[in-house]
């Protein structure tokens, strides 16, 4: 086929509507996302779920996303007043020791539930009672480390939503990886979502002489961890046939 | 007198050289303007400048087909929307992206006038090492593409002189003890492309080494008519990804900007035109070449 000559300003203007179509129709379908903060994630019912706060969340926007008042948050994480309104909760995990973007889910969930008030104080101050638990299987190596009173995991039905609020399931099953906390160390993760450790540390990008009973929040210190990729890459592992 | 040709007269450019530096001074300042937002205005969540750069969906790619749907950190749906689009556009249209969209590429244009304004020597790179160099952006891309999925982080965004320049962290977060390396990665490309044309685009761009492997597949290819052309060359001078156009057989290499600069200094009407129609691939064209014989 003999080739067609043609204006020469067609070949700009392709290229230009081919691109700037694409966005037409993402936009035109719903599929134009520039930023995973477009969107709050909704439970059953239509309202925010706390489950959908983020670390690049600010504390206005939690209070402004959930109806708290910005009081309540401030007690919520036990701020003082030093702390700005629009700094970040991923920001604040480095100032506040305690403080933790999973802390802050479960206590604006209590809140609205009417189980947390701000006259209790911080959300999850006081660290539970601690539980002894075997370590479900896992086809990952053995756990090397044994439970202690910080990271304990409580058993089912047994959390008060103060501590850690990680459920470990009595019936063997592996965690959820949307349940992973950042209070938990690799190992944890290993052993209750049954991930083995090599692919976690491969697919994270973390060094593979990584101290695997670190605490994922002193990895993001490190390394730039952030506990929702964690969360991500287990779940992915999990979904797997 | 229309502000067009007086524009043109002022510049001296031709209407289609005008065309095309407003459409890229047009995709620049949407992109710096996004980003002045992106750093200026806390109280919305705007976009930055990495949800617009189409190289994102090519590196967040393996991830999304093999996890269901997850992206790496810092890219997002619009990036797959817009490297399909660059897609679409490339096997239609060849580069004609990188000399008519891509901001960095205006940056370099604008980095060659510069040049030429200070009276600076042009480097000339030979010709082998030129082709060598050139290989420099497919190792850019296997390299970037393998530690992207190897880290499922967005690798690259901590050397990218594209989002070094073009995010304005410079401006607003400037901190020389952590970001040293994306530093001096853009200082060195901007002084490379001072006294190269388009040197990013001809040795390491890892997005050109997508486009350059797609580009052999476009449908729209400025051809050289043997009958035609007389050989003069001249239309080698104006290109800045220096092509031989002179010696196209007859598409041009895939490593065309489409800038158009060579078919207006084509002194032969017929010579040098865009045409429109399936070009083989190198490989398959050689092989019915050699069977012509």
């Amino acid at each position: 086929m003999k080739p067609i000559r043609v204006n020469k300003l067609v070949m700009p203007v392709v290229v230009v509507v081919a691109l700037l179509g694409s966005v037409w129709v993402a936009k035109a379908a719903g599929l134009w996302q520039t930023s995973g903060r477009d969107q709050v994630l909704l439970d059953e019912g239509g309202q925010p779920d706390p489950a959908g706060i983020k670390g690049w969340m600010t504390l206005q926007d939690v209070s402004d996303t959930y109806g708290l008042p910005l009081d309540a948050v401030y007690a919520l994480i036990g701020a003082g007043d030093e702390v700005p309104a629009d700094m970040a909760l991923k920001d604040l995990e480095s100032l506040l020791p305690d403080m933790e973007v999973s802390l802050v889910r479960e206590g604006v969930a209590a809140y609205l539930a009417g189980a947390w008030s701000p006259e209790d104080g911080p959300y999850g101050a006081e660290a539970p009672a601690a539980v002894e638990i075997e370590p479900t299987p896992t086809p990952g190596p053995e756990p090397t480390v044994a439970p202690t009173a910080e990271h304990v995991p409580q058993g089912q039905g047994q959390g008060d939503g103060s501590g850690s609020g990680f459920v470990l399931p009595q019936d063997g099953s592996r965690v959820p990886g949307a349940e992973i906390k950042g209070r938990m160390t690799l190992q944890e993760v290993v052993d209750y979502c049954q991930v083995p450790l090599d692919y976690l540390v491969a697919e994270l990008g973390l060094p593979p002489d990584v101290d695997a009973h670190a605490r994922m929040s002193e990895l993001a210190g490190q390394f730039g961890l952030e506990v929702q990729t964690v969360r991500d890459v287990v779940t992915a592992y999990q979904a797997q046939p | 007198m229309t502000v067009i040709d007086q524009l043109q007269g002022k510049l001296g450019l031709s209407r289609t050289q005008l065309l095309r530096r407003l459409t890229q001074l047009g995709f620049g300042l949407f992109v710096v303007i996004s980003s002045l937002r992106h750093n200026l205005v806390t109280s919305e969540h705007l976009a930055s400048i990495d949800a617009y750069c189409p190289f994102g969906g090519f590196a967040t790619l393996y991830r999304w087909l093999t996890s269901g749907g997850l992206y790496v950190q810092k890219t997002h749906g619009s990036n797959l929307v817009l490297a399909l689009g660059l897609i679409v556009g490339v096997i239609l249209a060849g580069g004609a992206f990188c000399g008519w969209i891509c901001p960095f590429g205006a940056l370099q244009d604008l980095l060659d006038w510069v040049r030429k304004v200070l009276r600076l020597p042009e480097l000339k790179v030979p010709a082998r090492l030129d082709r060598i160099l050139t290989y420099g952006r497919y190792l850019a891309l296997a390299g970037i593409l393998y530690a992207t999925v190897a880290t499922v982080k967005l690798w690259f965004a901590d050397y990218d002189p594209y989002r070094t320049i073009f995010s304005l962290g410079w401006l607003f977060e400037f901190n020389l003890a952590e970001h040293w390396p994306a530093y001096a990665v853009a200082l060195g490309i901007v002084a490379g492309s001072l006294f190269v044309r388009r040197f990013w685009c001809r040795y390491l761009c890892p997005l050109g080494g997508v486009i350059s492997i797609l580009g052999n597949l476009s449908l729209l290819r400025i051809r050289r008519s043997a009958d035609d052309c007389k050989g003069c060359a001249v239309c080698n001078a104006p290109c800045p990804v220096k092509i031989d156009v002179a010696a196209a057989n007859p598409a041009v290499s895939a490593d065309c900007i489409g800038c158009l600069e060579c078919v207006e200094a084509c002194p032969r009407p017929g010579a040098l035109e865009v045409t429109l129609g399936p070009t083989l691939p190198p490989i398959l064209r050689r092989g019915r070449e050699e069977r012509a014989l």
